[in-house]
């Protein structure tokens, strides 16, 4: 089992250093930047757009921003007397005096991400961590309720689907399944907030708080009123999803003989269901751990954004549309690792819950 | 199954419980912003709406904008708003301005706000180390001088009208508490933890808080010589637009938008005017300080080229092959129904504006009579300046005969019209352009790409036709970098257009120049400017669109002006 996790990690390595690269490229292809979408005003000169677009450093070729964001560039040029002012560099890629000014570049003071260090938001003039941080227990709160409530009625739902099979239960949750799954997250978002918020008044029409003047956010439970709405829409994608996979798992186990005997034993329907055929179906389960976390942060973004919602999603579309570099970038390195890491999970936990599977 | 039930159902107990509990307390005005957190609350830096509806608040500037004429405005002593100068004279040259500042404004900390605050902004803009953007004040400005506290001398380098606007373009930063945390680097002004909590300001408000992606709040300075009566203001952050309109409706919040902005869509507009009617909330409505236009490029796009040469000396741009020819300009003019246009793009919320700028800037000059719908006499000048139907088929393009002065023989009218996606109001106005074009032989290309590359082709001058907004124009009316050769420079300006007419850049030199800058002299020079633009069309004129601003009845003695929302902050009181 360890061994094959490492495997897997140490070939997640190429894959996760594949994801960062194609990113970047895509981000630095895209045309315009940040500077031309926060400054573009008459009164604003081309030559400060040109100096701000120099101190974020966007105006240098692709590979110098990738290597800088990558590995930092403390190591491109260096102050060895520690004066302030440049002495060496690596010539090739950051010449001394790059702007042919008389005077050396400042030393660089980037580590990069391979050091930990994910840059500055070049919009909220703030370490990209500390963005990310500041929205990620939002987004997890979000996505923990979301993915609980799917589980606690999905399951339920595809067992009895199963056992009812081919009755108006069955036919009814196959239907809606396929109708919560086919409706997209922003109108399910708008219909209920029109139904529950605005016509019958039972929840806030958005947000996450009551807000206040200090800022103060109180503990999830004391303002579960806010978090009804985007949950049901976030749950109803997964709801769909789990229930269409335990149902046909459940329909698989409850042909087996260990179901019959179970039966003939004299069980109840209720102990065979839900004790023996329910423990067993849930095996495929296990295996949408990967997907399932891909599709929090996929659905964040929508989700987070209509409901007000302050989570990593909200932080990942204004990033992308102010080509904020460092944070979105940020951004897909957390959704990478997740993803990656809960690919390795669903296979460990596919092992972990069926003897039979070995790991290879 | 039965413990889940239960659990489920006081779940939804607590949640109903708590949703009665969530009404908003009495006294705290709440708006909504649709902009995103503010980038930064550091006065120096700001640079959107977002941000200046805080600062507003928060700092003192050197004089206040009067909300009815948007002029400069002398303080007054004991002034609730936090304009510094009592009075400024300018020397006859034009080159040396003098402000006497009011000795009765502190910071919230207890420190006077004196002149070296003023010039220790300055001098932190003027090192050009921070991520400013207000650099054109530097143009014109060589240094400023704290002569004592309360005495500011402004030295210029060449005399300019605009020098008062710039010189009031920022807010302005405690020298006391900003000047130790940067050790004299000023570079660390962008760093400063100050930026995004200010601690030490000067205002009718105290910053409160600023929750990412939530909320922002400022809590009323107590110490304040007058006092306001709100508890204190409360932006929450909702990127929905239609969401942010029904928390309004709900009554969750007290208004539609920032100090800043208005937000109240063209298309509920009318929805709003109606209700506003029947008493549930009240409403203010203004012509927009920008406008929609669609840039005809002059120039041979194939070869973009900087308006000046090396040596100052205009350049060989070449010509459009269509636009270059001022009939084909005036042709179109004519050829769209601008009622059409408002009607079917902006919901009729909105008037056609007939040179720069709209009426709402005093520049403007609302008795020239705008382009008017006349396909007849379009057709006619286009037929002047060589472009006929050849085959007598409406359908078809006309085509370009002999006497046309820049396109080949037999090259049809057919052009690219560009747009950036998204904007549904612009989205709208091309289709109406390009249907109404398409009914007298002219085919139009309508795209609407991405703002990215929509920039990238505008400044890189790589377009027939592009069709943008201005907003928030500068109270001033100069358009110097938009309409003369200064501003033609490919991949940065903003005469993006190559328009170039010399009467025009004279026109404006002497605006900018003119001895004792006498406001009515200088309105004269641009109203000529005005005829000059409308005539020779280098943009399209079309349309300024109304704005609103919505605000709930709990919001007593609310008294708003154009792009000012709470110009009596200190008469506001909220009623629970």
């Amino acid at each position: 089992m360890v061994k094959y996790i490492v495997r897997r990690l140490v070939q997640s390595i190429p894959t996760f250093f594949g994801i960062t690269l194609l990113s970047y490229l895509l981000l630095w292809l895209a045309p315009g930047s940040v500077v031309e979408r926060l400054y573009l005003a008459p009164n604003i000169k081309a030559e400060t757009r040109a100096r701000l677009a120099k101190q974020l450093g966007i105006d240098d070729p692709f590979h110098i921003q990738y290597l800088r964001w990558l590995a930092g560039d403390d190591w491109l040029r260096w102050d060895s007397d520690g004066d302030g002012i440049a002495d060496g560099s690596f010539t090739l890629l950051a010449p001394l005096d790059e702007d042919g000014d008389g005077i050396p570049e400042p030393p660089g003071d980037n580590y990069g991400i391979l050091r930990g260090d994910f840059g500055r938001s070049f919009v909220k003039k703030e370490p990209v961590m500390d963005v990310f941080m500041a929205n990620l227990l939002a987004t997890l709160e979000l996505g923990i309720a979301a993915i609980l409530t799917s589980l606690v009625i999905g399951i339920p739902v595809g067992v009895i689907s199963a056992v009812t099979r081919g009755r108006l239960f069955d036919n009814t949750s196959r239907v809606m399944a396929v109708i919560f799954d086919a409706v997209p997250n922003f109108y399910l978002a708008y219909i209920l907030i029109l139904i529950f918020a605005v016509g019958l008044d039972l929840v806030p029409i958005g947000g996450r708080c009551v807000p206040n003047l200090y800022g103060v956010c109180p503990p999830f439970y004391a303002r579960m009123d806010y978090l009804i709405l985007p949950t049901i829409v976030f749950a109803a994608g997964f709801v769909a999803l789990f229930s269409r996979y335990i149902r046909t798992s459940t329909l698989e186990v409850l042909s087996q003989d260990y179901i019959r005997t179970a039966r003939a034993k004299g069980l109840s329907p209720r102990v065979v269901n839900f004790r023996h055929a329910m423990r067993n179906a849930m095996i495929p389960v296990a295996t949408l751990l990967g997907p399932i976390i891909t599709n929090v942060w996929a659905g964040a973004i929508v989700i987070e954004t209509v409901f007000a919602w302050p989570g990593v999603g909200r932080i990942a579309f204004t990033s992308a549309i102010q080509q904020d570099y460092p944070v979105v970038m940020g951004i897909v390195i957390f959704a990478s690792l997740g993803t990656i890491l809960g690919f390795l999970l669903s296979d460990i936990l596919y092992v972990l819950i069926d003897p039979r599977i070995r790991l290879d | 199954m039965q413990k889940l039930i239960r659990v489920l159902f006081l779940v939804v107990f607590i949640s109903l419980f708590a949703a009665g509990a969530s009404a908003q307390e009495g006294g705290i005005l709440i708006g909504t912003n649709f902009g995103g957190d503010p980038t930064t609350i550091n006065p120096l830096l700001t640079n959107n709406t977002v941000d200046l509806s805080l600062t507003e608040f928060l700092f003192p500037n050197i004089y206040n904008i009067d909300p009815e004429t948007r002029a400069p405005m002398k303080a007054g002593r004991n002034d609730q708003d936090n304009g510094l100068a009592l009075d400024w004279s300018i020397s006859e040259d034009g080159l040396v301005y003098t402000f006497t500042l009011r000795d009765d404004v502190t910071w919230n900390d207890g420190t006077p706000v004196t002149a070296h605050d003023y010039k220790f902004t300055f001098d932190a803009l003027a090192s050009g180390e921070t991520s400013s953007p207000r650099g054109s004040v530097l143009q014109s400005v060589e240094n400023v001088e704290a002569v004592d506290d309360t005495t500011l001398v402004v030295n210029l380098k060449l005399a300019s009208c605009r020098a008062l606007d710039e010189l009031n373009d920022f807010g302005i930063l405690p020298k006391h508490h900003i000047e130790p945390l940067i050790a004299g680097d000023f570079a660390e002004i962008d760093n400063l933890e100050y930026n995004k909590h200010p601690d030490v300001t000067s205002g009718v408000f105290n910053f409160g808080a600023l929750v990412a992606d939530e909320q922002t709040s400022m809590i009323r300075n107590d110490n304040h010589w007058m006092p306001v009566s709100p508890e204190g203001y409360i932006l929450r952050n909702v990127p929905d637009q239609l969401v942010g309109i029904e928390q309004f409706l709900a009554g969750e919040v007290n208004s539609v938008g920032t100090a800043g902005s208005a937000s109240v869509p063209a298309v509920r507009m009318q929805e709003f005017r109606d209700r506003a009617e029947a008493g549930e909330f009240q409403v203010y409505e203004y012509v927009d300080d920008g406008l929609t236009f669609v840039g005809f490029n002059l120039a041979d796009r194939s070869n973009p080229v900087n308006g000046l040469d090396e040596d100052g000396n205009p350049a060989d741009q070449g010509n459009h092959h269509f636009f270059g020819d001022i009939r084909v300009r005036q042709a179109l003019a004519q050829a769209v129904n601008y009622v059409d246009i408002i009607e079917g793009a902006a919901e009729g919320e909105g008037i056609q504006v007939n040179s720069f700028g709209t009426p709402a800037l005093w520049g403007y000059d609302s008795s020239i009579e705008p382009w008017e719908y006349n396909p007849e006499a379009a057709l006619a000048l286009l037929a002047e300046a060589g472009f006929v139907d050849h085959d007598d088929d409406a359908g078809t393009p006309l085509v370009a005969t002999e006497d046309a002065l820049y396109a080949a023989p037999g090259t049809e009218f057919a052009f690219e019209l560009l747009t950036n996606s998204g904007n549904l109001v612009r989205e709208a106005a091309g289709t109406v352009i390009q249907d109404q074009l398409g009914q007298i032989g002219i085919a139009v290309d309508f795209q609407t790409i991405e703002f990215g590359p929509l920039v990238t082709f505008l400044l890189g001058q790589d377009f027939d036709a592009i069709m943008i907004g201005f907003t928030n124009l500068a109270q001033d009316t100069d358009a110097r970098n938009v309409f003369t050769p200064v501003g033609d420079t490919v991949g940065g300006g903003f005469n993006f257009v190559s328009y170039r007419n010399d009467r025009v850049t004279e026109l404006y030199d002497q605006a900018l120049s003119l001895p004792g800058c006498d406001l009515s002299e200088r309105q004269a020079l641009y109203h000529e400017i005005s005829q000059i633009l409308h005539d020779e069309v280098p943009w399209w004129w079309l349309f300024a669109p109304f704005s609103m601003y919505a605000e709930a009845n709990s919001v007593q003695n609310w008294m708003p002006y154009a792009e000012t929302r709470y110009a009596n902050m200190a008469e506001i009181a909220i009623s629970p």
